[in-house]
């Protein structure tokens, strides 16, 4: 993966944006509804999500989105009228976007199908013809719909309720675009597969819908990536993502979203973990002006487990709100939560997390480890975790520190003829390494370079 | 000098304060053994050191008491909860000067239709460079019907610090329920073994008549 200051600077002509306008009402809903020819229940699905957000407050706690101003974002942009068959066919200006992110490369050398979403609808997917023969389904979410309906319907925003928050409600009424994968029962897939979602136009509004089926004793690991250029006025990216992982089955989900830093990134991330199953969440988190992203592992079968491994980088004006949220519900589960958390320029770095053990979940074991480093005078790192536990059964640890980088390690590296800032990239990567060593190795060196970057404020 | 404060709930009034003079060294024991709705706020002030010593047993509380350690004071805080009701408990540590020392510690042991909440909020404000700060919250479940929530909340706004916490809940591993078993004692005599060692635990650092005047509370309510 290539990775370029100039995805953050540079945006295109978007002249499918004059047929756009700002703000929300039942008449677009509607509208976005025909335009993708969607059943009645979808519809009907997207207008009660709509009541629902009317009804919803912003959230009281966490960071400030008093500033958000929800009537100056376009809810839906179309850059095509349909995803391309080839990448050839691609228009050259969004080409050009996805070039510079490595995107046809990528796919070419290492994966097993990619997914490309441009504004409000996806651009192209491709999955290789062996997995397709096997019965893998890799497709954007609106297509998925209309070939798929009998897979998609009872799965559709059920682990993601829109009553889960004004934001979920948000995204129920107005989802557009995203993927859809599924992996019949057995089925494993040994390189990843990948989408990206770039928001490109000025007050965009992304609301992309992942929603990924994993049949038992299936395996895969699902990568996603998201940028945006940076324009001085607010955007906002309010997707959703519902995994479901059956018995036996094991699913990664990796994300590195690096936002531009006038985007408001309030995503939501929930997977339903079957008996035996096992699910991951990788995460990173840079750009944006204020992230509030929880990824929830819901362990409904017993002896299912999960992981959850998170980065947050918070540099100058920026609010990383991020954490994890397990719900223990089956027999014997198992969760580990490791994050790390760096903040510079006066950046705030939040975790928040939950854990819940429900009465009924007997001999839950729950580690959790956070840990932050401050990087100067002006800036904040909060850990807020909260133990629900309901069973006497359970054995829970919780460790979290807070500290700087180590005036010894920075002389050793600077006696060593290492410039400070380069000095201080290659601490912070070793403070993160625990995460970064889970992704493949050219994401992992992505997410270096991203810290890299942040630390020359060249991100946003 | 040390100086030796004892509140029971009884007298504690709804809102007040206690201020720990400037260079002096000072034990506070806060025994709530009857229901109560309070908010308490306490001042370390420079130099100062506290150690405080809260007693928890069997009532519907709803507390919050407020820490204040300035530059260069130390706050040791050692918190027992035997409870079987409803209590929800907020403790709040701002370190607010450089070079401040905290220590914080809390054991709670919930039996029957025990509900606990309890907050531990630990602030370092951007004053209270090489502070160094710690919060232990440890839930030991008693009966199946016990629930309890922590929140050991840790916020930093100072680099050059060391600030870390932790919370965890406790049981007996079969092996040592075995052994403690074939050593003829039954599971009450080793729930009753194991209260006794945390409240030993908790009165450490007192003198003895303090320490033989909590005990015998504990001891009456196990």
């Amino acid at each position: 993966m290539n990775n370029n200051d100039a995805l953050w600077e540079d945006s295109n002509q978007s002249d499918y944006m004059n047929k756009t306008r700002l703000g929300l009402d039942e008449a677009l809903i509607r509208q976005i509804s025909t335009d993708k020819n969607e059943p009645a229940w979808m519809l009907e699905k997207r207008l009660a999500s709509f009541e629902l957000f009317k009804t919803k407050a912003m959230p009281t706690w966490g960071p400030d989105l008093s500033k958000l101003d929800l009537t100056s974002i376009t809810y839906y942009a179309k850059a095509m009228d349909r995803p391309a068959e080839s990448w050839d066919d691609v228009p050259a200006d969004i080409k050009n976007t996805f070039d510079k992110l490595g995107i046809p490369q990528a796919e070419q050398e290492l994966l097993a199908g990619v997914g490309a979403q441009y504004e409000s609808t996806a651009i192209y997917h491709s999955l290789k013809e062996e997995l397709s023969e096997q019965g893998v389904i890799f497709e954007d979410l609106d297509i998925a719909l209309q070939k798929y309906p009998s897979l998609v319907e009872p799965y559709f925003m059920k682990a993601m309720p829109s009553s889960l928050h004004r934001f979920a409600a948000l995204h129920g009424a107005v989802w557009s675009g995203g993927t859809f994968l599924y992996i019949p029962a057995g089925v494993k897939i040994e390189q990843p597969l990948q989408a990206y979602f770039r928001m490109n136009a000025k007050g965009m509004g992304q609301f992309e819908h992942t929603l990924i089926i994993v049949e038992s004793g299936a395996q895969a690991h699902y990568i996603e990536g998201c940028s945006a250029p940076r324009y001085g006025v607010d955007s906002l990216h309010a997707g959703g993502v519902e995994i479901y992982v059956k018995e036996g089955a094991r699913f990664r989900y990796s994300s590195v979203e690096s936002w531009s830093k006038d985007a408001y990134n309030l995503n939501t991330k929930r997977a339903i973990v079957e008996a035996d199953a096992h699910m991951e969440w990788v995460g990173g988190n840079f750009g944006s002006n204020t992230t509030m992203l929880y990824p929830c592992s819901i362990l409904k079968g017993d002896r299912s487990s999960a992981d959850h491994l998170g980065v947050a980088f918070a540099g100058a004006g920026q609010t990383q709100d991020t954490g994890a949220k397990v719900i223990h519900l089956g027999k014997d589960t198992t969760s580990n939560i490791v994050t790390k958390s760096i903040s510079r320029e006066g950046g705030k770095a939040i975790y928040r997390g939950l854990v819940e053990i429900s009465p009924l979940a007997t001999n839950a074991v729950v580690s959790v480890k956070c840990d932050s480093l401050i990087l100067d005078d002006k800036s904040q790192a909060d850990t807020i975790p909260v133990m629900k536990i309901n069973n006497e059964t359970a054995t829970i640890s919780h460790e979290a520190s807070t500290g700087k980088i180590n005036a010894e390690d920075l002389f050793y590296l600077r006696s060593r003829g290492i410039k400070e800032s380069e000095a201080s990239a290659m601490i912070v990567n070793g403070f993160i390494e625990p995460i970064t060593k889970e992704l493949p190795l050219e994401y992992s060196v992505e997410m270096n370079r991203l810290v890299e970057l942040e630390m020359e404020d060249s991100i946003g | 000098m040390k100086n030796i404060i004892i509140e029971h709930a009884k007298d504690l009034k709804t809102n007040s304060q206690l201020i720990i003079k400037s260079k002096t060294e000072a034990f506070y024991i806060l025994i709530v053994d009857e229901e109560l709705i309070a908010e308490k706020e306490i001042i370390v002030e420079a130099g100062a050191s506290l150690k405080t010593y809260y007693l928890f047993l069997n009532n519907n509380s709803d507390l919050n008491l407020k820490h204040v350690v300035n530059r260069e004071a130390k706050l040791n805080s050692n918190s027992l909860v035997l409870s079987d009701s409803l209590l929800k408990i907020k403790t709040e540590y701002d370190f607010v000067g450089a070079d401040s020392f905290g220590q914080v510690s809390a054991d709670a042991v919930l039996n029957g239709a025990a509900n606990l909440k309890y907050e531990a909020i630990l602030r370092v404000k951007p004053d209270a460079q090489q502070s160094d700060t710690r919060v232990d919250l440890r839930l030991y479940l008693n009966s199946s019907a016990a629930h309890g929530q922590l929140t050991p909340q840790l916020e930093v706004a100072a680099n050059d610090v060391k600030a870390g916490h932790s919370s965890s809940t406790f049981k007996l591993s079969a092996d040592d329920l075995f052994y403690l078993q074939t050593r003829g004692l039954s599971l009450n005599q080793i729930k009753t073994l194991q209260l006794k060692s945390l409240s030993n635990k908790f009165v450490q650092g007192l003198d003895n008549s303090t320490a033989k005047l909590l005990l015998d509370l504990i001891t009456t309510q196990i």
